[in-house]
């Protein structure tokens, strides 16, 4: 995931930042998982398919969304 | 000097009290901050942290005031650097002022929240946002009511229409400490009070003294700048002692009285007026996790799964993929490509009007044997295109993304954390701890991320049979999709059978476990956001993220997995290997020995070997029976090469390997038992 975008966690709806795949797991690198610090679940953050489709529903919109 | 007075990016001294932002997430907070706040906004990281502050100054009454948005928070016993961060402004700055803001619709989410902010001692006001989704004023709390009861200005606003606003403006100046309480049990209360007599006067607040009882270690760097050494070995004897007169953990009591005193109040509250706290979202989302009425809504959402896996993944869209555009445009294309740059003496078959990519004849000179091979690596039986490359995007890669748009649709409408609380009661009920249920549910997104999860298990016993229980029987969602997939055309019975099969493995495991780790088992916390439509939009994106990682990270394998293949193939081990596992995989599972190659590339990836047998399935060269039988033995399988390094890392080398090779004896034992059984009583499904 890009530094400073927030995400939300699927699982317990904590919006966090920073956060990527768990570093002890061996495919880790390059991995685009992303997992919730608070309850551990783990979903995928980004890629460039998905940062080329935000910016094209995001545009015409004002979504100045940032802490929640 | 407090970290947060010494950021100057974060606030001027120069101005009146700070005023903190916060709020569970999603409840508009960054939207009223820009009603509240002028154009001049400063985002910048809390220090040494990448926790992202957005601060700006707004007129409060006379005063200029610095505003902080902080990122939103469920707890202030923290689990995240956000809620750490969060409740670290609250220590460390003595003079701030705090606006919670709290979704109207979800009172008791926000309530909980209200209440460790009071036991902070913290002035702070409520801004109950988005009044303007409330069907009419009388579905809102009476909030003159809520303010009495909390003993702080509680305002109803909507930052989306502008509602209120100034009112609120009005009553920041008026933030005050909550007179609001929670009686905990004796022995916590006890502690309470010793720690308050411990600690510094502007420190001995319930919120930090509740927090040491509870164990949090975030509060530890705080502790140790503020207390000397004498002091925190005194908190840690003290903790020792309220924990001794406690069945259960200190932590888990303080949130069930939490939570029992806001169910207090709200019905209290519900009681003073025509409130409603229960919304309508807030009720399907009580039914979604009802013992009884959830059923049919997890059949529901099962149904569902097949229809878009089953019969538009698997059927409609894996016949667009393999049968037209790769079996009729990129196979025959690639195979005509290849015999023109690496020509050798040979015919290929021509089946249906379809150009295979199997072949008679072969190379007698050396520059053919040249060409034979570099034909074979991409075009051959095990050709990384016609094997590999077809595999993952003709077959694999439709049923992902149809599995990935229901896993979507489960995510954004709330539905899964409730189906986590589902599962949480069926593993209660084999006696399994909570605490182990949590990488269960975590399974479902990855194995291998669930596996290092279970360090947080006491004993090496308890992680070692969770481990086991994982790779057994929580497949991962990408190869849920697979596996779905296979079953979609088989119908009820053999559904039935692969799912009491699957079930009775993990409660086996699970009834293991529970004599192994016995205990509490009712510790599964997890916070449950509001159920919501999902957006279209939202599932679009999300699909799209997860199906570039599948590619990523399954591709690279499925072309290592066929690449074993075409060297066990050339080298003639192949065979070997097929007729060393024949009396297991054609005389114990009844499968044909082709199946063989399925379960070889099974342990680089179970989709992978799923996907296999699918191929299979689809050419007619397994019947229903070998279909469950297979499809059975690939699920009790060790989900991937990933997850198997994982397990030697996280339990040893010994136990690592004893794990797997329980789970191959037992997946293999499982689909030997099924086929005598079918066999026995003559069931053809």
């Amino acid at each position: 995931m890009r530094d400073g975008e927030y995400l939300e966690c699927p699982m317990c709806g904590t919006d966090f930042a920073g956060a990527g795949c768990h570093s002890s797991c061996p495919l880790s690198r390059g991995c685009e998982m992303t997992r919730c610090p608070r309850c551990g679940y783990e979903f995928v953050g980004g890629g460039r398919i998905a940062g080329l489709l935000t910016k094209l529903f995001r545009r015409g919109t004002h979504d100045s969304r940032s802490n929640g | 000097m407090s970290q947060l007075a010494n950021n100057a990016q974060f606030i001027d001294e120069s101005e009146a009290r700070p005023l903190l932002l916060v709020g569970n997430p999603n409840v508009g907070k960054s939207l009223l901050f820009t009603r509240l706040t002028n154009r001049y906004v400063t985002v910048s990281n809390y220090p040494g942290t990448t926790v992202e502050m957005t601060t700006a100054t707004a007129m409060i009454g006379d005063e200029r005031r610095s505003i902080i948005d902080t990122p939103g928070i469920n707890s202030l016993l923290p689990q995240s650097q956000d809620e750490i961060v969060a409740r670290d402004l609250l220590l460390r700055e003595p003079n701030i002022d705090v606006m919670q803001v709290g979704d109207i619709a979800n009172l008791r989410r926000t309530l909980l929240l209200t209440l460790q902010l009071s036991e902070y001692n913290v002035p702070f006001v409520v801004a109950l946002n988005m009044a303007d989704e409330l069907r009419s004023v009388d579905d809102g709390p009476d909030v003159t009511a809520l303010s009495r009861a909390i003993g702080v200005p509680v305002v109803s606003v909507s930052a989306l229409r502008g509602w209120n606003i100034s009112k609120l403006k009005k009553d920041l100046a008026r933030a005050t400490q909550a007179t609001m309480r929670v009686t905990y049990p004796a022995a916590i209360e006890a502690g309470v009070t010793a720690i308050q007599a411990l600690l510094k006067p502007e420190l001995a607040c319930r919120g930090i003294a509740l927090a040491i009882l509870a164990g949090d270690v975030t509060l530890k760097p705080f502790l140790r700048e503020s207390c000397p050494a004498n002091v925190l070995e005194q908190l840690d004897d003290l903790r020792a002692i309220a924990q001794r007169g406690l069945a259960r953990p200190i932590s888990v009591l303080i949130s069930h009285c939490r939570v029992a005193a806001i169910d207090e109040l709200l019905t209290s509250l519900r009681q003073s007026s025509a409130f409603r706290e229960d919304g309508l979202r807030d009720r399907i989302g009580r039914i979604c996790m009802h013992p009884i009425y959830g059923i049919p809504i997890l059949i529901g959402a099962l149904a569902l799964a097949w229809l878009l896996v089953g019969k538009i993944g698997a059927g409609t869209l894996v016949d667009l993929m393999q049968r037209q555009v790769f079996e009729r445009f990129i196979n025959p294309w690639t195979i005509r490509g290849i015999d023109a740059i690496a020509p050798f003496p040979h015919h290929h078959v021509i089946a249906d009007g379809v150009l295979t990519s199997a072949y008679s004849g072969h190379a007698v000179s050396v520059a053919g044997r040249f060409a034979q091979t570099a034909h074979d690596l991409f075009v051959g039986p095990y050709g990384v295109v016609t094997m590999a490359i077809t595999y993952a995007i003709a077959i694999v890669l439709p049923v992902v993304i149809t599995f990935f748009t229901f896993f979507g649709l489960l995510e954004d409408s709330g539905y899964l954390p409730r189906l986590a609380v589902i599962l949480n009661r069926g593993f209660r009920k084999i006696g399994l701890n909570g605490k182990a249920v949590l990488p269960m549910v975590l399974g479902l997104g990855c194995d291998t991320m669930a596996t290092l999860t279970t360090r947080i298990l006491d004993s090496k016993k308890e992680a070692a049979i969770v481990t086991l229980l994982l790779a057994l029987g929580v497949p991962c969602s990408a190869q849920l999709g697979v596996i779905l997939a296979m079953l979609a055309p088989l119908g009820l019975w053999a559904t039935l059978i692969w799912v009491g099969v699957t079930l009775f493995t993990i409660m086996l495991a699970g009834w293991a476990a529970s004599r192994v780790m016995p205990g509490e088992p009712g510790d599964f916390v997890l916070e449950i956001p509001p159920m919501r439509v999902p957006r279209l939009s939202n599932i679009i994106i999300k699909v799209a993220a997860r199906t570039e990682w599948y590619l990523k990270e399954a591709v690279p394998l499925f072309i290592v997995g066929t690449l074993l293949l075409y060297v066990l193939d050339a080298t003639g081990a192949l065979k070997f290997v097929q007729r060393a596992l024949g009396p297991l995989i054609i005389g114990g599972l009844g499968l044909p020995a082709e199946a063989t190659n399925a379960f070889v590339i099974g342990f680089l990836r179970r989709d992978y070997g799923a996907a296999g047998l699918y191929a299979m399935q689809r050419a007619g060269h397994l019947n229903p029976n070998q279909v469950v039988i297979a499809l059975t033995v690939i699920t009790l399988f060790i989900p991937c090469i990933a997850n198997l390094l994982v397990m030697l890392k996280e339990r040893g080398a010994r136990m690592g390997w004893a794990i797997a090779g329980f789970i191959i004896v037992y997946s293999f034992g499982i689909g030997a038992l099924m086929n005598v059984t079918f066999r026995f009583f003559g069931v053809s499904l």
